[in-house]
């Protein structure tokens, strides 16, 4: 019994303005109608040449290989890798020799990187071919055999896209497929092509695994129904495929070297990740969220509390989530909100206020003074006193029941004050108070 | 100026006896024309441009009927240089199908006949370039040369050609044949209209060349196997320059005996690529390539397959290199080489056409400059009966300096 051996080809779209060898827009999952984002490079008509390589895609591409800590290659060249299929417009596609070898994502080793350019969208029922995704830029990720388990694979895919969305050049789960090659218990592998999303790769992977172990497995590829969670035969692979690669006359090869020496340093987000799990005083993967955005992680090394961490993780988040928005795309400037979070985490404005200030953020893109009024009208150390005090003298049989040993006592002292506060009091502070009022008359 | 230009050419072309164009857009040019700016460098020239140059809204056969109702959407850089300079585009011209010929004879549209003599061929692939000059219906051409493809109709059709270095004009909108050998070409009547057109298309003027100032290399291995009639005119040339001052320096290439099984394996290799998008469903619904684009889909497939690129491809890759390090190196000791353009002057139809061996053998001296990727141009010489080329060499982005030693070989 040597239990899961599953290895995954991953491609995701990287996020550039422009394709990979032509102009048009590469934000080709947005588009509404077909072959509305195509030129006469990206179809292929005759005599039509590709630009040099998209240099944004080649420092994505670059960036994320950094990130998951492989070796980069001094310098790549495009292939033609050539097969034939309705949705390849010239029927090669261009596909980078490996950008990088070894490193890991998710304790996993991976073997190498490549930079590559999408095919069209063929539809078989009706025959048409939509090119707006062709030459759009790819990165396909290869790992080792090693991932021992469903769950492993869909946590490799969440440190990818953890990892593209915080270089800030991921479009997210949209578009990412994966070929899973799968074997168990030293059988024959089977590859399970084209998967979409982590979660499909998640149920495909736990489907075959179970196949396999109850039929056995021959060397085939497969395919999975995301209606039914199954997977089917699709072809024996008798053969490898003979692609006939060739290095692209067209295209000069790049020199990743010079590439990566242009690119300011950058600490890799997963050992970002580490340090500000140390600082938030929390398990590595629970500060994942931190690196969801590049803005949120440095929120939170602003002022790296605990108190902040909770804040980013769960009521930012949930704002945000509420919103579908990101920190970037709400137009809330992120001065802001660390203003905002300062003034909460120095007491002088409550959680409530917080929480009310933050949805005025987004509301109107930013605070606008909103904070300043809050803090002009927020109790002083000395209105607390007054307010703790004022609750102490209307109260003196909860004040003999305190100090009788009813600690009960104080919540109902507590309530008392924050109504001659106006609500406005950080309960904490109005707490505090209220014991050292106590404790010393 | 130009009005008057397209009409003498329209004249001149009559029926088109020679079968040099695919394609004249007369109402066209002569709209254009009246358009010309009396001052840009090319006014006052009608041009024609090969049919593997896209020009938007005009067909782009490249002389092959899968390609029979494609129209061109957007234009070629070079086409656009043309035009912002002032030349008047009369049309598209023959040429063999996919460029994949030496002679003109492989056009799905018929052969193009040489109006030097029309029981001969004209050379090719771009046969109707060199044909619409010499029948002197334009002034100057749009070609292209992947081995020869420009220089070859230069010689057999007694005008000039020139094959710029690689990267030199931008390739983008020439119809892809082997594409790290390929390169747009201008071709003109004679060799000033050349330099006047190759300076209104890469902004770059020719460096004079005074006679005796020339170095001259004198491949030897480039005068092997060529026909009497066409080394007695190359040697008068050089022995004229000479006489003027020039310094002759006899200088040996031993790898050109590989160049053209180089040259061929690699053309195979890129052209099965660049053949792949003609797959029946997108543009011409019919297998209808003729045999030679056939052959060399077929060897191009072999040569890259996992089986046969050991021994074929990868082979020609090391050759070429090989070839490109020999020419730098005899190429340092001297400015320009010089030799014949073809071996035999024009030959008579038909006479190859069944033998591929004996047709690729005539481009045994032109297919270097491309593996080498090395500036080359052919010039005509004055000769009695059909025409002789001599063809200058230089070094990679020398194109000013080749420029300079054909005018000086016209001169001479």
């Amino acid at each position: 019994m040597t239990g899961a051996r599953i290895g995954l080809e991953v491609h995701v779209y990287l996020r550039t303005r422009s394709k990979l060898f032509c102009r048009c827009s590469a934000d080709v999952l947005s588009a509404t109608r077909a072959n509305t984002q195509v030129c006469h490079v990206c179809t292929g008509q005759p005599g039509a040449k590709p630009l040099a390589p998209n240099r944004a895609a080649m420092e994505a591409a670059v960036r994320l290989a950094r990130a998951a800590g492989s070796a980069l290659a001094p310098r790549t060249r495009f292939l033609r890798k050539h097969y034939f299929y309705p949705d390849l417009a010239s029927n090669y596609q261009r596909t980078s020799e490996p950008i990088a070898t070894a490193g890991s994502l998710a304790g996993c080793a991976l073997w190498e990187m490549h930079v590559e350019e999408d095919p069209g969208a063929y539809d078989r029922e009706t025959g048409l071919v939509d090119y707006n995704r062709s030459g759009a830029p790819l990165v396909e990720v290869v790992t080792a055999p090693e991932l021992t388990s469903p769950q492993h694979a869909r946590r490799l895919l969440h440190e990818l896209r953890l990892a593209l969305d915080y270089l800030g050049v991921g479009r997210g789960e949209a578009g990412m497929k994966a070929d899973c090659n799968v074997s168990v218990d030293g059988g024959e592998r089977v590859e399970v092509k084209n998967v979409n999303g982590a979660r499909n790769v998640e149920r495909a992977l736990a489907h075959e695994l179970e196949r396999q172990r109850t039929e056995g497995a021959t060397r085939e590829t497969r395919h999975f129904d995301e209606a039914t969670g199954r997977t089917h035969p699709m072809r024996a692979k008798e053969t490898e495929a003979d692609y006939r690669y060739l290095a692209d006359p067209d295209l000069a090869p790049v020199d990743l070297a010079a590439l990566a020496r242009s690119l300011p340093d950058e600490e890799s987000p997963f050992a970002r990740r580490a340090r500000l799990a140390t600082l938030a005083g929390v398990a590595d993967e629970d500060a994942s969220p931190l690196l969801e955005e590049r803005a949120l992680a440095d929120l939170f090394e602003a002022g790296p509390t605990r108190a902040r961490f909770q804040f980013l993780v769960r009521d930012l988040r949930a704002e945000l989530d509420y919103r579908a928005t990101t920190l970037a795309t709400s137009g809330v400037p992120t001065a802001d909100l660390d203003a905002l979070l300062v003034a909460r985490e120095t007491t002088r404005i409550t959680p409530l206020v917080a929480t009310r200030l933050l949805r005025h953020a987004f509301d109107h893109r930013g605070l606008h003074g909103a904070l300043d009024d809050e803090l002009t009208a927020a109790p002083a150390d000395d209105a607390l006193t007054d307010a703790a005090r004022a609750a102490l003298a209307d109260h003196p049989k909860a004040v003999a029941d305190y100090r009788a040993g009813k600690p009960s006592a104080l919540h109902f002292l507590l309530g008392q004050a924050m109504r001659h506060a106006k609500g406005r009091a950080d309960p904490n502070a109005l707490r505090d108070t209220l014991e050292r009022l106590l404790a010393d008359p | 100026m130009s009005v008057e230009a397209v009409e003498r050419a329209l004249e001149r072309l009559g029926a088109d006896p020679w079968r040099a164009f695919l394609h004249v857009d007369a109402d066209g040019a002569r709209e254009r024309a009246r358009r010309v700016d009396p001052d840009a460098p090319l006014a006052g020239l009608v041009a024609s441009v090969k049919d593997n140059l896209a020009w938007a809204g005009h067909p782009m056969t490249c002389g092959s009927r899968h390609l029979e109702r494609y129209v061109a959407p957007y234009t070629a850089d070079v086409v656009a240089r043309l035009e912002a300079a002032g030349a008047v585009v009369l049309g598209k011209t023959n040429m063999d199908e996919f460029a994949a010929g030496s002679s003109g004879e492989n056009s799905a549209f018929g052969p193009t006949l040489n109006p030097r003599d029309i029981t001969r061929v004209p050379g090719g692939s771009s046969s109707g370039a060199g044909a619409s000059l010499a029948g002197g219906v334009v002034d100057v051409a749009l070609a292209s040369d992947t081995g020869g493809s420009a220089r070859a109709p230069g010689a057999f059709c007694g005008v000039a050609a020139f094959k710029p270095s690689y990267g030199a004009l931008s390739r983008h909108g020439l119809a892809d044949l082997a594409m790290s050998l390929e390169t747009p070409a201008p071709m003109a009547r004679d060799v000033p209209t050349l330099l006047r057109l190759h300076r209104a298309l890469t902004g770059v003027a020719h460096v004079e060349a005074t006679p005796d100032a020339l170095r001259i290399g004198v491949p030897r291995e480039m005068f092997e196997g060529v026909a009497e009639d066409v080394e007695r005119p190359v040697r008068d040339a050089l022995r004229r320059l000479e006489r003027k001052g020039a310094r002759l320096v006899d200088v040996s290439i031993p790898s050109l005996r590989h160049a053209l099984a180089a040259y061929y394996v690699t053309n195979y290799a890129e052209f099965a690529s660049a053949m792949a998008r003609y797959d029946g469903t997108r543009y011409g619904a019919e297998r209808a390539f003729g045999p030679e684009v056939e052959r060399r889909i077929l060897l191009g497939t072999f040569v890259t397959s996992r089986e046969g690129r050991g021994a074929w491809y990868d082979a020609a890759v090391k050759a070429r290199a090989q070839v490109a390090r020999e020419f730098s190196a005899a190429l340092a000791a001297c400015d320009v080489f010089m030799a014949p353009t073809m071996p035999m002057r024009a030959f008579p139809l038909g006479e190859r056409a069944q033998d591929p061996r004996s047709m690729y053998a005539a481009d045994v001296l032109t297919v270097s400059a491309n593996l080498a990727d090395v500036p080359a141009g052919s010039v005509p010489l004055r000769v009695e009966g059909l025409p002789v080329g001599l063809q200058v060499l230089g070094r990679r982005g020398d194109d000013a300096r080749v420029l300079g030693a054909m005018q000086a070989v016209d001169a001479a």
